[in-house]
């Protein structure tokens, strides 16, 4: 490894800057990272009370000469990047030389280390960045880091951390990603003495996996494997009997690192398209290989958060991986299409197909019984057969709803409910059952979508705090303006924490923070998307929050309002969010059902 | 065995109250049940939902053995409603079986073992303190409206009773506004204490009591429960946990300016501005000038409403828009004949209190249309 180099202050200026230490996780994180910098094959973490009190990460890395492990303490001082044009090419874990003086600022640190083709080991002792011993002496090659009293001079953070038990868990998390991500290397985590994951660095990602997740999982894991020649996407994703509510264990890792993207957890969903029931994850470990020009990791100050200069390609490409992974293992029909060839190195960054917001909507399109009505205003856009199963699908399950709309011109008188979850109705001569919950909503989203001078909205004697996720902040920064359109009047309040001091007049009976909240994991799960999809998104979530339940028992009263209403919208028939709301038993369906030949002239 | 006869208006009652207990949704069919149980008293009626509702009646009775079953609470209450001033006999068998007889008529009604049913544990080591029914309701029906249903902050969806040596703070808030009730009263308590107590156990307590009477509630107090005691009926909940929200620091001290106006004039006016108002998201806007506050609503699809009644203005001429349903809630529960609100800026909380009276303050946030 280089020798250590401070960067000039332009350069560190140029690097994001941000809190680096949170809590113990962040440490551990940062030091695994440095040991897998140093090129380390084995790393041994040992954590005591959560991290709290004791953080130690051994490695058998290059380990550093004494003038280095100086430096190392002294901010921007890294062996990892040296001129500005490097910065686009950042292949190594870390490059802002902040972790180590960040981290010996707020503990008691103690670094012994010696390079392999030294004799002989240095001892370093620093107490709140403050350096009270240096020494030498024997020792393995290798570094060791021992991070104690985390936050011991910083009492408000120190007050911070929460239980051992959560703070461990954060630890573990974060070694479990890294072993992910290198599966050659052996790591081993304990706390309190007890040995909590113990990955072989094998180089098998089954095998890491099975240490992490369990054997049952691991056996049920199928392998992704697609060389584009530019990009390669390897890794394993669960069959789809094994899926989960959230996509906690969906695990990207991007040229080692790991990393959050809402939009290959998108892709990966789009995958499985129909083979997983609404609301279910799949559980994924997979690999992008990329050359380091497509990635811009130096996003957000804990790199987690990467971005791509081409979003919209990768989408697609790790949607077609797992597609074809799938299909291997006979779990969905072969593709018709040919296989879309990998990114040519001089066209990186440019895009020729439909990108990741045309594909959503096409989508949207094709399962919006409008379609022949939407599919003339968005002529050009070109419907790939990207989901022949879920356009299967559709075509069966959709007819009666392609019908409602035509009867929905008539008016709808209301009989009564039914099982407190439909509405009976009379139309003409035909049947009708409205699903209450949809009409409601259809309603609200009517109200607030064509109110003259904005939504109303109510204040609030407290406002809300939001604590949110990296993918969430961006989400909320992206579109504070719309959300502030729609009644939540957002603010940001240090760190990563909102405060909201406002909510939508239509939801003050019901549960505004909870609203909010699936508001924003749906952005932040969205990726880029335009402003009028967010405006309409936004309409059908608060409309949604707002409307009735199902199951919730009607009066006469409320039963004819409600019908009423929905006989006053100009789309009776499709609730915000494209689902249908009316279901229509015409005349001769009841004479046939009761095997009466129908009269001539009844209808 | 539980055998035993009382009169049918005391029982019925009774069993009217209690059945208050049942939550109806207990995945534990027992506790959707009445547990009745002859002591050598009398008989003592419980229904629990173990959570937030504890209710219990001792009644004298004529016991002639002690034992105990459990009823469906409906059944039972239409059965002993059914039979008008009469002297009841309950007597229970093996297989949880309740025989109800009079002189006349005689139901047998079906229950399940007293031996599952379960209840609130006894309130431990508790303060205990006394105050006057009037009192009680009073604190009680200022501030009960304004707690929170929106289960998924539970927190809110209780009152906060801050007790010291020299008084009582009850306080609620859904964070639309926020209702601060106050009584000066010695407790005898040295230290102060705190506690959130549940909705539905205090709405339960102000069902029982009244408003102006002179004989006290008693209110026992532990660590983790609450017991109201209301001559023979004991209302009990376990607390709320978690930290209220700091009130002191909501209620706003820069009102530079003032309305006073007649409650019960307010009151008819605001509503019948509702009735326009109601379609769209029950916004009135009150903007004073000269002497009088003119109270308007409008709703795009229904209409347009206005009304000025005679008001006491001071400072700056005031302009805001409310929720009325949250106007007309704190002006229903006071009885006080002219009320004041202090406000400042558009956006800025208000306060609304009685004109000649300190022990309440409701504050109250605008509404704006963006
Ligand atoms: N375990 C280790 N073995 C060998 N060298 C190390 C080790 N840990 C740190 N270093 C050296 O110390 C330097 C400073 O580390 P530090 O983590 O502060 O910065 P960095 O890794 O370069 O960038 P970043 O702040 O993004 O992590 C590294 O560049 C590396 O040369
Ligand atoms: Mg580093």
């Amino acid at each position: 490894m280089p020798h250590i180099r401070i960067l000039d202050e332009m350069m560190a200026n140029r690097i994001a800057a941000g809190e680096v230490v949170e809590r113990p996780a962040s440490v551990v994180k940062e030091l695994v990272e440095n040991s897998l910098d140093a090129g380390a094959s084995r790393i041994e973490v040992v954590l005591e009370e959560g991290g709290a009190k004791l953080i130690r990460v051994t490695d058998d890395g290059c380990g550093m000469d004494a003038e280095d492990a100086v430096l190392a303490l002294q901010r921007f001082a890294t062996s990892k990047v040296a001129v500005p044009e490097d910065l686009g090419q950042i292949a190594t874990m870390g490059f802002r030389g902040e972790a180590m003086p960040s981290i010996a600022s707020v503990s008691q640190m103690r670094i012994t280390t010696r390079r392999h083709d030294a004799d002989e080991g240095t001892m370093i002792t620093i107490e709140g960045g403050e350096f009270t011993d240096a020494r030498t002496v024997g020792c393995p090659p290798g570094t060791t880091v021992e991070v104690g009293q985390l936050f011991y001079n910083t009492p408000a953070r120190r007050k911070y951390l929460r239980t051992t038990a959560t703070e461990r868990g954060h630890c573990t998390d974060w070694i479990a990603w890294l072993a992910l991500a290198r599966p050659d290397v052996a790591m081993k985590v304990s706390h309190d003495g007890a040995v909590l994951l113990a990955s072989p660095g094998r180089g098998d990602l089954r095998a890491v996996i099975s240490e992490i997740y369990g054997s049952n999982v691991a056996r049920q894991m199928l392998p992704v494997d697609m060389d584009t020649g530019v990009l390669r996407i390897h890794g394993l994703v669960s069959r789809p009997e094994l899926s989960r509510t959230t996509r906690r264990t969906q695990v990207f890792i991007v040229n080692g690192r790991y990393v959050r993207s809402s939009s290959l957890g998108h892709a990966v969903g789009e995958a499985y398209g129909i083979l997983l029931p609404g609301g279910r994850q799949p559980l994924c470990v997979l690999h992008l290989e990329v050359p380091s020009e497509l990635v811009d990791p130096n996003v957000h100050p804990t790199k987690i958060e990467v971005r791509f200069r081409n979003q919209g390609e990768i989408h697609n490409l790790m949607q077609q991986a797992v597609e074809e992974a799938l299909e291997e293992a006979g779990l969905r029909p072969g593709r018709s299409f040919e296989r879309r060839p990998g990114l040519p190195p001089e066209q990186a960054g440019r895009w020729k197909g439909p990108g990741f917001e045309e594909q959503t909507r096409a989508r949207r399109l094709r399962l919006n019984p409008f379609f022949a009505a939407v599919d003339e205003r968005d002529d050009g856009l070109e419907v790939h057969a990207a989901e022949p199963v879920i356009e299967a699908a559709f075509e069966r399950g959709s007819q009666p709803e392609r019908e409602t709309t035509l009867v929905a011109e008539d008016r709808l008188e209301a009989l009564g409910q039914v099982a407190a979850t439909y509405i009976a109705c009379r139309a003409g001569s035909d049947l009708l059952l409205v699903d209450q919950h949809r009409a409601a909503e259809r309603v609200i989203a009517d109200q607030i979508a064509g109110r003259d001078g904005g939504v109303q909205r109510q204040m609030l004697v407290l406002p809300m705090t939001l604590e949110l996720t990296g993918a969430e902040l961006a989400a909320v920064e992206e579109h504070r303006e719309r959300l502030n359109e729609m009644g939540f009047q957002l603010e940001p309040f240090g760190g990563s924490d909102y405060i909201c001091r406002s909510v939508p007049a239509a939801l003050v009976d019901g549960s505004p923070e909870a609203a909010l909240r699936s508001i924003i994991e749906e952005l932040a799960e969205w990726g880029t998307v335009g402003n009028d999809e967010v405006r309409e998104k936004l309409v059908a979530t608060i409309a949604c929050h707002a409307a009735i339940k199902s199951g919730q028992a009607l009066t006469d009263r409320e039963v004819h309002e409600l019908i009423e209403a929905l006989n006053a919208s100009p789309t009776p028939a499709i609730c915000p969010h494209g689902d249908p709301i009316i279901v229509t038993v015409e005349r001769g369906e009841l004479d046939r059902r009761f095997g009466r030949t129908p009269v001539t002239g009844a209808r | 065995m539980l055998n035993l006869s009382c009169p049918q208006e005391q029982l019925h009652v009774s069993v009217q109250t209690v059945s208050h207990g049942v939550s109806g949704r207990s995945t534990q069919p027992v506790q959707n049940n009445i547990y009745l149980e002859s002591t050598s008293s009398g008989m003592r009626l419980v229904a629990t939902d173990l959570e937030f509702i504890s209710l219990e009646a001792n009644i004298p009775a004529t016991v002639r053995d002690q034992g105990a079953v459990t009823v469906p609470a409906r059944l039972l209450t239409e059965v002993i409603g059914s039979l008008a001033g009469e002297e009841i006999s309950l007597e229970a068998d093996d297989h949880s079986t309740l025989r109800v007889t009079t002189a006349r008529s005689s139901f047998r009604i079906r229950g399940m073992s007293a031996a599952d049913f379960e209840m609130l544990p006894p309130i431990g080591d508790a303060a205990r303190l006394e105050i006057p029914q009037r009192d009680m309701h009073s604190i009680l029906s200022r501030t009960v409206f304004a707690t929170s249903r929106d289960e998924t902050r539970p927190i809110l969806t209780g009152a906060l009773f801050k007790i010291a040596s020299g008084g009582i703070d009850v306080v609620a808030t859904d964070t639309y506004r926020l209702a601060l009730s106050n009584l000066t009263v010695d407790t005898t308590l040295e230290d102060g204490r705190s506690a959130i107590i549940s909705e539905r156990a205090l709405n339960e307590v102000l069902r029982i009591i009244a408003a102006d009477s002179d004989e006290p509630v008693g209110m026992v107090l532990s660590d983790s429960q609450v017991e109201f005691q209301v001559g023979a009926v004991k209302v009990g909940s376990r607390l709320i946990e978690g930290q209220f929200p700091n009130y002191e620091k909501v209620i706003p001290d820069d009102c530079d300016r003032s309305v006073t106006v007649d409650r019960a004039e307010f009151t008819n006016t605001l509503r019948r501005m509702l009735i326009v108002a109601r379609e769209d998201s029950n916004r009135v806007v009150l903007r004073g000038s000269e002497g009088t506050l003119s109270i308007t609503a409008d709703s795009q699809d229904v209409g347009h409403a206005e009304e000025q009644i005679p008001a006491k203005l001071e400072g700056p001429e005031p302009e805001i828009a409310f929720n009325a349903r949250y106007l007309l809630d704190a002006l229903g529960a006071l009885s006080h004949d002219e009320i004041v609100m202090q406000l400042s800026q558009p956006l800025s909380p208000g306060i609304l209190k009685p004109a000649d009276a300190d022990d309440y303050t409701y504050v109250i946030m605008p509404m704006q249309i963006m």
